[in-house]
């Protein structure tokens, strides 16, 4: 029998002799603990402070967009009053969409409420800069929408964050995280629009009403339904009714109701509809591409397309639509190069349309869709 | 995590470990340790790059009715497109108009 403190010395070096051992087990141990244990934690808590950076940010954008609102208010309405808190007002306010349970009808419903809120915004805005005048107006109309925008998604970000750490629910936060990339780079161009908008710099989205500016400029023109100019041109011996939101101030008219009256005053004349319009780009195609298809292109909530549609369906005539490709952002920041030279290529279109789908002596609406910030006629 | 990879780094070069297996294993670690700080970098540098907001600069195009007369000059605020500026220096006889308003944008990488 040995010695006990020999047997003690061997226990102790055999310990010594497989620390490497000890170790790797170790190791092993706390690889599995972090990494099966804590691993979602660890990620949400990464996730987080990705939102947490992107929030701020947004916050930024927010705050950039609101000081822009008030200096420009200040410098072009002189107003005699603060105008910040009617800002703060203006860009908490929200509309409530109509009751959808009996559908029949919604669509005047919905017109009537965004006049009502476009209405209330503009007088809202007159008040708050008595020193601007119609176009500047409208001009800053879009601005407080751009900041309303900006302070919106801040807002919808901010609840789903708190949220998400409220209740400790990873797949709200993994796809507020993994939305967060497209949703700033949207408050990016957001914020790029409001710079646009407070100088009246066309927009990428002014295509369309620089196309028909093109086509009516020189002409006797008129003002036709709320907000639209139309004047009459001649192209490859066809009559042509060029219309567009009424420039330079921010403006997108209501295009429906002018075309409604320009077929209702041309009775069996009109012979087809021509809609020129800004379109959003799949990625890896290039922004000012132009493509044509049939159908009335505008965006908006739709009730503008349904009205063109009825009308033309009611008389049997075709709708075509020439779009430019560009990207969200494209559309609503300041105008690209490529996108004004796709201006050229548009009105070739035009042509070749009006040369291959009608006859000599008729009668051809061309509209310009968008909004005609920065484009007089 | 960088400190943590310096450290099994500097345990692996420092010649106490004669067991090629725990080599193995802290060279493993140290290589995770990095590839996680670069990873956190790279994050980092593609958030900051997207919340970026870079001003762009806006031109405008006066072109002459009458003459070739063309100019290219910054957007001022008050400009728009078929905006008349007043007579042509060049011709003195046709109007000096805004023919366009664009952006060049930020060069493509």
């Amino acid at each position: 029998m040995l010695p006990v403190s020999l047997h003690e010395n061997d226990l102790l070096g055999s310990l010594f002799g497989n620390l490497g051992t000890i170790s790797q087990l170790l190791f092993t141990v706390l690889f599995i603990a972090l990494f099966f244990g804590f691993g979602q934690k660890l990620q949400m808590r990464q996730f987080l402070w990705d939102i947490d950076k992107g929030l701020r940010r947004l916050d930024m954008f927010r705050n950039s967009a609101k000081d822009l609102t008030l200096k420009t208010v200040k410098e072009i309405g002189k107003p005699t009053i603060d105008p910040g808190p009617s800002i703060n007002v203006l860009m908490e306010q929200f509309l409530i969409s109509p009751v959808d349970m009996d559908p029949a009808g919604i669509v005047g419903k919905i017109d009537h409420l965004l006049d009502v809120r476009d209405e209330k915004f503009k007088e809202d805005v007159r008040r708050i800069a008595p020193g601007a005048d119609s176009s500047q107006v409208m001009n800053l109309e879009n601005l407080v929408e751009a900041s309303w925008a900006l302070n919106t998604i801040y807002r919808i970000i901010r609840h789903f964050y708190l949220m998400g750490k409220k209740t400790n629910s990873i797949f709200i936060i993994i796809q507020l995280q993994a939305l967060l990339p497209l949703i700033i780079q949207e408050a990016e161009a957001y914020l790029g629009a409001a710079k646009a908008f407070a100088e009246g710099q066309p927009i990428g989205d002014g295509i369309g009403p620089l196309v028909a500016s093109r086509l009516m400029k020189d002409k006797v023109q008129r003002k036709v339904e709320k907000d639209v100019v139309v004047a009459e041109t001649m192209m490859e011996d066809r009559r042509v009714i060029a219309l567009k939101a009424e420039g330079p101030g921010g403006n997108v008219g209501k295009p429906g109701d002018a075309i409604k009256t320009i077929i209702e005053e041309n009775v069996d004349k009109v012979s087809m509809v021509i809609m020129v319009d800004a379109a959003v780009k799949f990625e890896g195609e290039n922004s000012g591409e132009v493509s044509e298809g049939i159908g009335a292109a505008i965006g908006g909530v739709g009730t503008e397309r349904f009205k063109i549609e009825q009308e033309a369906t009611l008389h049997k005539i075709p709708v075509y639509a020439v779009i430019v490709k560009e990207s969200l952002q494209e559309a609503i920041t300041p105008m690209k190069k490529e996108i004004m030279e796709a201006g050229e290529k548009v009105i070739e279109r035009i042509k070749s349309l009006i040369l291959e789908r009608s006859k000599p002596g008729d009668t051809i609406i061309v509209a310009g869709i968008g909004n005609t910030i920065g484009i007089g006629q | 995590m960088a400190v943590v990879g310096l450290y099994f780094i500097g345990l692996v070069f420092g010649g106490d470990i004669a067991d090629p297996n725990i080599m193995i294993l802290y060279v493993t670690i140290a290589v995770v340790a990095f590839t996680f700080v670069l990873l956190t970098l790279t994050r980092m540098r593609r958030g900051i790059r997207i919340g970026a907001y870079t001003p762009v600069k806006v031109l405008s195009i006066v072109k002459c009715g009458q003459c070739s007369f063309k100019q290219i000059k910054n957007f001022a605020i008050g400009d728009f497109v078929f905006k008349t500026l007043g007579k042509c220096t060049q011709c003195t006889t046709g109007d000096l108009t805004i023919n366009g308003i664009y952006t060049e944008g930020p060069p493509k990488k």
